[in-house]
């Protein structure tokens, strides 16, 4: 069952993923997406990471996504110009992809020793996940909000529109 | 059918990096390159969330928190970046945009 | 006294005159006066302490009374440091003095001089510079200090020389000077290597029992070597042979500093410096000294006598003089060499304040062909310019008289203490010489002073000089008179000097020091009688002919001059010495440069451009790398770490 659980995941996320880096088409790009972040929420439930699958969607359909598609539409002009957008370097890309997959999965399953055994599924990480926040991981947690901080201001400085510059 | 073990989930990893990596180098238009980087962290966090499950430790899943909390930043200060572009070169096709040639 | 404030006073007079340069160099130009009164002041300061250094010295009366302080002031690692100090024996406590007092004068007689000088201050600072580094020549007890000092002195009488830099004669004078100063400088330099790499020392005390106590582990020829190295220097700054060709052109320069640089200090500093390291050179070594000094006392009284502007007789008898005392000093007269140093710091410093009054009066002429009579117009000047005439010429009863006498006298004993034979051509060239300058100062007095106005529209105009120009005079002049120095006056080593400085004994291995000191002086002492009256006879000749042609106008000096033709234009051209130079070392360097240049066109040039052509074909293959695409960089990236992963497997 968990096997065939991981595997019907496992076709999704893939079958997503190549369709949004394959598709020429942005808008089947983004919502192909978001069937590979769904996905990866499934596989992470299935680790007994419940905590981490609920913040991927949340985070990554509810916000990044949404983000994604923002950009799509505000950089095309959905009315005048196809959604079509065509690759290039195709072959080069591919093979280069293609020697990172090999030498990943060398080191994976030739080269690697890793703990085979399955230990006990945890119950539920978001006590322990809460603990951690503010003891072990406190002042990483702390300069993360400082970033978030950042990055919001500075996304919204450079995003902004200057008007003299729009003309040109 | 055999059990899972960590292979599995690293090899889906593996898989969904190497797309991300070609989504990165080959297509021209910056939102989907873009979406090739967010697909390269999920497979990192896949690995993270893995090594933590068959570890039996739970640092793997807050690096994994501290991850998602950076793309969420990245996304938005990068689609700030795009949308910059467009407003200066009128076109988000990352091949026309190669001023630093110069 | 004590020996601390014997030290601390040595070292007020060093540096007063340094302050003296940096207070005019700074503020000279804002100060009442231009400052002129705070530079002489501070000479004038330097000259009393200086005396009083002096004096303690007379008065004490004791050979070998010595007082010296040092400090580190570079190490070098191992044991290998350098001290440096100043040193206080009776020869840098008298010469200390000299040099003061003349450069006090100069400072004195320079007020009147260049009064209406533009950079006035400035003239004022370049003689404090000067007097400075003469100083620190005088009192340093190392080679290594006394180098640096040597270098500003070649510095500041460069500045000097060309302080009418405006006047294009005036500014290749200082260039000649400096560079012909730097040729004898590099042997100076390596003769003081030589000496290093045996003791690891510099001081000279050191360096001279090391040498006593056989410590100089290389052979004689190498000692010989360093000594003639060591005597390059003092052949470039003393103006002797072949290097004599800078000072004749050095009169360019003010005439005060004529009287400064090349007739009491700068020049003396060679011989000074040569007296410093006298003990270290070995016989043969002096043997090159002496010959080079007779030769040029000779060869510069020759040239002197067919010039006619005032200073450059003046500068060729410098030459000749300076030739006088390298010989004694190589002749082993140590004494009589220093003591000439003195008498003609004296009576030359005189000679030029006297041709610097002289020009002044007739409003900047220097040609003596155009004066005549100005014994009249200029009474104290004509005074005091005969009396330092005589002591030059070697008169009786004037000091120079005295100390030439001791050279040759010390030159006959030397060359009979050598075997006779072709040694003896080097007293008799000196006594050629002294035949030769009584000719030329006799020449140049009678046509300066004597007979009628050569041009009425000059003389008319000169006047006698102001107090503060014929003051020095005064005092110089005094100075040249037999009393101050012997009271005996056909005798110069009974005086003071020749008993306060003695010779010194050689303390160079395989040669009985103290033998050849006790011969020298007993032959000295027997050739005493026969020197006096021969260079006496010598004199008169001189001043005969002199006064039969230029004042009697017995023999037409023109119709003298075209009979002997051939020996006139060698004089009058300074024996081609330039036109030689010119030849060989000045065109020698061009093609040297033309040469380099070909060199750095064709060879250093093509391996600079076949580089930059080599570095830019790879660039234009790199270039197409550089797509200024974002995702082509992301792809290399990649690569490079697929590179590296791989790599990493495999090895």
């Amino acid at each position: 069952m968990e096997v065939a659980i991981f595997w019907l995941l496992a076709v999704i996320i893939i079958a997503s993923a190549a369709a949004t880096v394959f598709s020429k088409n942005i808008i089947y790009s983004a919502f192909s997406l978001l069937f590979s972040f769904l996905g990866v929420a499934g596989i992470y439930a299935m680790l007994s990471a419940d905590f981490l699958a609920v913040t991927q969607i949340m985070v990554y359909v509810g916000g990044i996504l949404t983000l994604i598609l923002f950009g799509v539409m505000l950089t095309n002009r959905i009315t005048m110009m196809s959604l079509k957008t065509d690759v290039f370097n195709f072959i080069p890309g591919l093979t280069i992809a293609a020697v990172m997959l090999a030498g990943l999965l060398y080191v994976i399953w030739v080269t690697g020793t890793w703990a085979s055994d399955s230990p006990a599924a945890w119950d539920t990480t978001v006590e322990t996940i809460g603990t951690l926040t503010i003891t072990r991981f406190l002042l990483p947690f702390e300069v993360v909000a400082i970033l978030l901080l950042i990055a919001v201001v500075g996304a919204s400085f450079i995003a902004r529109k200057d008007k003299q510059k729009i003309q040109s | 059918m055999e059990s899972l073990t960590l292979n599995h989930f690293l090899t889906l990893s593996a898989v969904l990096f190497s797309l991300g990596v070609f989504g990165v180098m080959t297509r021209r238009n910056a939102v989907v390159v873009l979406m090739g980087i967010e697909l390269m962290l999920n497979s990192a966090n896949i690995n993270l969330i893995a090594f933590s499950r068959y570890n039996g430790n739970m640092d793997g899943q807050m690096l994994a928190i501290f991850v998602i909390v950076l793309a969420a930043a990245e996304a938005a200060v990068a689609l700030a970046i795009i949308l910059n572009l467009y407003s200066n070169y009128n076109t988000v096709n990352l091949d026309e945009v190669d001023q630093l040639k110069e | 006294m004590t020996q601390e404030t014997l030290i601390q006073a040595a070292i007020a007079v060093l540096l007063l005159p340094l302050v003296s340069y940096l207070v005019q160099l700074a503020a000279g130009r804002r100060l009442p006066r231009q400052g002129d009164w705070l530079a002489t002041g501070f000479l004038g300061l330097a000259f009393v302490l200086a005396l009083t250094i002096a004096l303690y010295f007379l008065s004490a009366f004791d050979q070998t009374l010595v007082y010296s302080a040092n400090f580190q002031w570079l190490n070098l690692g191992k044991d290998w440091s350098i001290q440096i100090g100043l040193k206080l024996d009776n020869l840098s406590a008298v010469t200390l003095a000299m040099v003061t007092l003349i450069s006090f004068l100069v400072h004195l007689f320079s007020i009147a001089y260049l009064h209406d000088d533009d950079r006035y201050a400035t003239y004022f600072g370049y003689l404090g510079l000067f007097t400075f580094s003469m100083l620190g020549i005088v009192l340093s007890d190392n080679l290594f200090s006394m180098y640096m000092f040597w270098e500003l002195v070649g510095l500041s009488s460069y500045l000097l020389i060309g302080f009418w830099f405006h006047k294009k004669e005036a500014a290749a004078a200082s260039t000649k000077a400096f560079v012909t100063n730097r040729i004898g400088d590099i042997g100076m330099w390596l003769g003081i290597l030589i000496l290093w790499s045996q003791f690891y020392t510099v001081n000279l005390d050191e360096i001279a029992s090391g040498i006593q106590n056989g410590q100089f582990t290389l052979s004689t020829g190498w000692l010989t070597l360093g000594g003639i190295l060591l005597f390059m220097g003092a052949v470039g700054k003393s103006a002797q042979f072949p290097l004599h060709v800078w000072l004749p052109d050095a009169m360019e320069g003010p005439t005060p500093v004529s009287a400064l640089i090349h007739a009491a200090t700068m020049v003396a500093a060679g011989v000074y410096f040569i007296a410093r390291v006298f003990i270290i050179l070995t016989p043969d070594a002096l043997t090159v000294i002496a010959v080079v000094g007779a030769f040029t006392a000779f060869m510069a009284a020759t040239m002197a006598l067919t010039q006619n502007d005032i200073k450059r007789i003046l500068a060729y008898s410098t030459v000749s003089q300076l030739g006088y005392m390298i010989m004694g000093l190589g002749v082993g007269a140590y004494s009589a060499a220093v003591f000439h140093l003195f008498t003609h710091a004296f009576f030359k410093a005189a000679l030029f304040l006297g041709s610097g009054a002289v020009i002044y009066a007739m409003h900047h002429e220097q040609d003596i062909r155009e004066m005549g009579g100005l014994r009249k117009k200029l009474p104290v000047t004509f005074v005091t310019y005969l009396i330092a005439t005589s002591a030059l010429a070697g008169l009786p009863l004037f000091s120079g008289f005295l100390s030439k006498d001791a050279i040759i006298a010390g030159g006959w004993g030397w060359a009979s203490f050598q075997g006779g034979g072709w040694y003896t051509l080097i007293p008799s060239l000196g006594l050629a010489a002294a035949l030769l300058t009584a000719f030329y100062m006799g020449r140049q007095v009678f046509l300066v002073f004597f007979g009628e106005p050569r041009n009425q529209d000059k003389f008319d105009h000169a006047h006698e000089v102001p107090a503060v120009m014929w003051i020095p005079l005064v005092v110089l002049s005094v100075l040249s008179l037999f009393p101050v120095f012997s009271l005996n006056p056909l005798a110069g080593d009974s005086g003071w000097f020749m008993n306060l400085i003695p010779s010194l004994q050689s303390v160079v291995p395989g040669v009985d020091g103290a033998a050849r000191l006790a011969g020298l002086a007993e032959l000295t002492h027997h050739a005493h009688w026969t020197t006096v009256v021969s260079s006496i006879l010598m004199t008169l000749t001189g001043l005969a002919i002199a006064f039969v042609i230029y004042m009697k106008k017995a023999v037409d000096a023109d119709k003298l001059a075209a009979s002997l033709r051939p020996l006139y234009l060698m004089s009058f051209n300074k024996w081609y010495f330039d036109e030689l130079y010119e030849v060989t070392v000045v065109r020698g360097n061009i093609v040297l440069a033309k040469v380099s240049a070909f060199f750095d066109t064709f060879v250093i040039d093509f391996l600079v451009n076949v580089t930059g052509f080599i570095v830019g074909f790879f660039g234009l293959l790199v270039r197409k790398f550089q797509t200024g695409k974002v995702q082509s960089y992301i792809a290399f990236a990649v690569i490079g770490i697929l590179v590296f992963f791989v790599l990493k497997g495999i090895l």
